[in-house]
């Protein structure tokens, strides 16, 4: 997934003066009450493809200043083997990638470097946050497997100050914010569907009234927002309508972001195909769309698939294809080896057809 | 689902693959059970961006080029049906040392022992007549260890019986060897801290011999193209795998192993393949009292090897931009093996680091205009391991990977943080947690004197002393790593098959 920044000149200085901006709206407004939460199959009904989730993270007790994080969700929640997500990475600048941990060790670490992108899980969010600066760009990654070194690709691209993918750091935050566990206020705003489960976490972390959560149908019940706020806009195709709603909405352009992200392949899911899964135990006879990906027909069916980023990433849910053809995603990292020897990550192909596989397990 | 196998091999590495291929060609009905959610163990890849990085540092022995020479590994593979595509760089390792007292900086090629001695002649004029004997013996020693008759042996090589007794040190103080040659030559395996004085003759002139006449080999799409390869022959031939799954218990009866107890049912067998360490074997697999008090003091005899500390860098310039000519590097900080040993040991100072850059072997293996670096230092019990331990260990970890790469800029002269895209450190702490390698080991026991090959190969019986349980894996048999670990998966296979013949009859 590519996103563009429209505003390319997003400098320190310019984040700094909108984070102060911000910081004064934020103190002065009132949250507003809760919107009733529609029914779920409503939701789906009419929601984005995609989900996004914006939160704004303020009053940091370590620097004072408003940060923004944007957390963007795709489709429904991936749950690792262990149950742990990797979630968080900060980025200052372009050193590359350090593998592990905690932020703020870290940057005792390298005090003077400017330069570092780590991977935050959820348990370690105290010293993320504690750690943060204004000016950093985030990043949440979904948590990977291969290898158990806390992979860290960035499934999306920041734009602003912040993005992110997952929802459960999102609740996490909120479950901390709620318990008092970080000292900061917490507004979000949810378009699309919450899983049943988290969205109760979210409601629990609701009470301490510390947080706020807004609940959107689609993304023309932005105007709901408080002017002043900063808005990011994630947009898979050109949506004049949209922007302009967006630009009226906020009281200073600086304080709109827009994003384009990559259009998702879709296909018609009218053609109807046949997946046979071999696994150790058993054999299945399944059915698919054209155009459906393969991750979701396992699933839907319920024959057992591990996953992990569920972006095409790490590996986890490689399965070898024995006749049939998919296509992958353009997120698809697969091994060089796993191309030559039939190997496929599930979660970022595509149903052209018919489709015999093996699971190995 | 069929639960009844004639073997069922646990862990789904190097060496259980091997030994699949083999019990699985013969006929035999195969199970090959990984907790990983994909074959190879350790010896496979990971992706990070733009860059495809190998978990370790590895290089495979025992498979010349010349087809007309005899490498156990390729032997092997060959015995399997399996013909790896191999590439092999040009050169074995450029040695530099360089502290305020000694500044080696030598390209040690490959190809013949020939080739090695006129290269160090060069190097340190006068130096022949101490390599040339000292090579003599290294063949000796290596074609010593091809005849199994030992009368026949002894008329063909009258030194080797002699030699097989003797530790490196020994031979070099023998030839009175200058301490620059005994560097050089001792460098191969410096890296691990093992010393000239406790490694056996024997062992270092079969690895010497192999890496220095055959070249190590590498493979083009890492250790995983390997992997898929060795599975592919394994499948074909109606072997059945089981990956993305614990094994919780080895079923025991009446003092001999009739099968697996697996998170995913129960598996019964002729013969189990323990192709893992087997400190876990008799620490988690199996109840204290069935294991024999041989096996144990056995286990408990052998030395936890070197943990790996692994750092691997994608970088955004070629490696002729940085100037990164050589595949792979040795970097000491001095040149007397006990010294390179204790930095592997002590906190302060630099490290004995060996690297790699795939790249100048291979051309390729990352895309245009970026090259990938792999940076090893094999850490040993003592204050630096101690490190990983403590609540900072991530900061620990940083550190310690920012000092490898800057003794690497310093040796090689590459600027190597200016171009770093992609990095991806593993510490020993990771290496447990992701492979469950036993304290961190994943190139197996510490070779001491007692691991010379001619013990080790006699105390083969004795190694695998509970009836229908074989151990295979890289601390089975043949010591340290990737072809000695293919190479007694294979053994170990065909001994399961022989053992199930004869009990058939």
């Amino acid at each position: 997934m590519n996103l563009k920044d429209n505003n390319p000149t997003s400098g320190m200085s310019e984040f700094q003066q909108l984070f102060v901006d911000a910081e004064k709206v934020y103190q002065s407004g009132e949250y507003k009450p809760i919107d009733p939460v529609p029914a779920l199959s409503q939701v789906a009904a009419t929601a984005v493809p995609r989900g996004y989730f914006a939160v704004r993270v303020a009053n940091i007790e370590t620097d004072g200043a408003v940060c923004v994080l944007t957390l963007t969700l795709s489709g429904e929640l991936p749950v690792g083997k262990s149950g742990q997500y990797t979630s968080l990475q900060v980025k200052r600048s372009a050193y590359g990638l350090v593998y592990d941990s905690t932020v703020a060790a870290y940057f005792a670490a390298y005090p003077a470097a400017d330069q570092w992108q780590v991977a935050v899980q959820c348990k370690q969010l105290e010293d993320f946050l504690g750690a943060l600066h204004v000016g950093d760009e985030l990043k949440v990654c979904r948590p990977m497997g291969d290898f158990g070194y806390n992979a860290m690709r960035d499934s999306v691209r920041v734009v602003g100050v912040a993005t992110a993918g997952g929802l459960a750091p999102l609740v996490a935050i909120a479950d901390g914010v709620a318990r008092g566990k970080y000292k900061c206020d917490l507004q979000i705003g949810c378009i699309g569907a919450v899983p049943v489960s988290l969205q109760r976490r979210l409601d629990n972390a609701v009470q301490s009234g510390r947080v706020a959560v807004k609940y959107y149908n689609t993304v023309a019940d932005w105007d709901g927002c408080q002017s002043g706020d900063s808005l990011f806009v994630a947009l898979t195709q050109q949506d004049d309508e949209l922007l302009a709603k967006a630009r009226s909405f906020v009281s200073d352009p600086k304080y709109l972001r827009i994003a384009y992200l990559e259009q998702p392949v879709v296909k018609p899911q009218s053609e109807f195909c046949t997946v046979q899964v071999h696994t150790f135990a058993a054999d299945h006879n399944i059915v698919g769309c054209v155009g459906e990906r393969l991750v979701d027909v396992l699933e839907r069916n319920k024959v057992h698939i591990e996953t992990r980023c569920r972006n095409g990433e790490c590996g986890w849910c490689r399965v070898r294809v024995v006749a049939g053809a998919v296509e992958m995603g353009p997120n698809a990292k697969p091994r060089e080896a796993d191309t030559i020897y039939g190997y496929i990550h599930a979660c970022a192909a595509t149903l052209l057809g018919d489709l015999e596989i093996v699971i190995d397990y | 689902m069929d639960n009844k196998y004639d073997v069922i091999i646990v862990g789904a590495g190097n060496s259980g693959l091997s030994a699949g291929v083999t019990t699985a060609q013969a006929g035999l009905k195969t199970l090959l059970i990984d907790q990983y959610i994909s074959v190879g163990g350790v010896a496979g890849s990971v992706v990070r961006g733009r860059f495809e990085f190998e978990k370790s540092l590895h290089e495979l022995s025992g498979c010349p080029m010349d087809p007309n020479l005899f490498g156990a590994v390729i032997d092997t593979f060959h015995k399997q049906h399996i013909d790896p595509p191999l590439w092999v760089a040009h050169e074995t390792y450029r040695l530099i040392v360089d502290n305020d007292e000694e500044h080696i900086d030598l390209v040690v090629p490959y190809g013949s022992l020939q080739a090695i001695i006129d290269a160090i002649e060069a190097y340190s004029p006068g130096s022949k007549r101490y390599t040339e004997p000292f090579f003599a013996y290294v063949e000796e020693a290596y074609r010593g260890l091809m005849i199994s008759d030992m009368q026949e042996n002894i008329k063909q090589n009258p030194h080797f019986l002699r030699l097989s007794c003797m530790t490196l040190v020994e031979v070099e103080d023998a030839l009175d060897m200058p301490k620059t040659i005994r560097t050089i030559l001792d460098g191969y395996w410096g890296y691990g801290g093992i010393t000239s004085d406790e490694v056996s003759f024997l062992y270092f002139s079969n690895m010497i011999y192999i890496y220095f006449v055959f070249g190590g080999a590498v493979f083009k799409h890492r250790s995983s193209e390997l992997n898929m390869l060795v599975l592919r022959r394994y499948l074909d031939c109606g072997g059945k795998l089981l990956c993305n799954t614990n094994v919780n218990k080895l079923l025991m009866q009446d003092g001999a192993c009739v099968g697996v107890e697996t998170e995913r049912g129960t598996f019964y067998a002729k013969k189990v393949i323990a192709a893992v360490n087997r400190h876990i074997v008799y620490s988690r697999l199996m109840d204290f009292d069935q294991i024999p008090e041989r096996a144990v003091r056995q286990a408990n005899a052998r030395d936890i090897g070197v943990r790996p500390f692994v750092v691997n860098l994608g970088l955004n310039k070629s490696c002729e931009e940085l100037g990164l000519k050589e595949y792979s590097y040795f970097i000491y900080p001095s040149g007397d093996p006990n010294k390179c040993k204790r930095s592997l040991v002590e906190l302060e100072g630099p490290k004995s680091i060996a690297a790699v850059c795939l790249n100048a072997a291979i051309p390729g293996t990352s895309p245009e205009g970026t090259c990938t670096l792999n940076i090893t230092s094999m850490f040993k019990p003592g204050p630096l391991l101690d490190g990983f331990d403590n609540a900072n260990r991530e900061a620990y970890t940083a550190q310690i990977a920012d000092m490898l790469i800057a003794e690497v800029e310093r040796a090689t002269g590459a600027d190597l943080r200016g171009h770093i895209e992609e990095m991806f450190v593993a510490s020993p702490i990771d290496v447990i947690g992701n492979t469950q390698a036993y304290d961190g080991m994943m190139y197996g026991y510490e070779l001491h004197t007692l691991d010379s090959m001619l013990i080790r190969w006699h105390c083969l019986e004795q190694d695998n002393c509970i009836k229908n349980l074989l151990f295979a894996g890289a601390t089975a048999q043949n010591g340290h790593g990737y072809g000695a670990s293919i190479r007694v998966g294979y053994i170990m296979g065909t001994r399961a098959i022989k053992e199930i013949e004869e009990e058939s009859k």
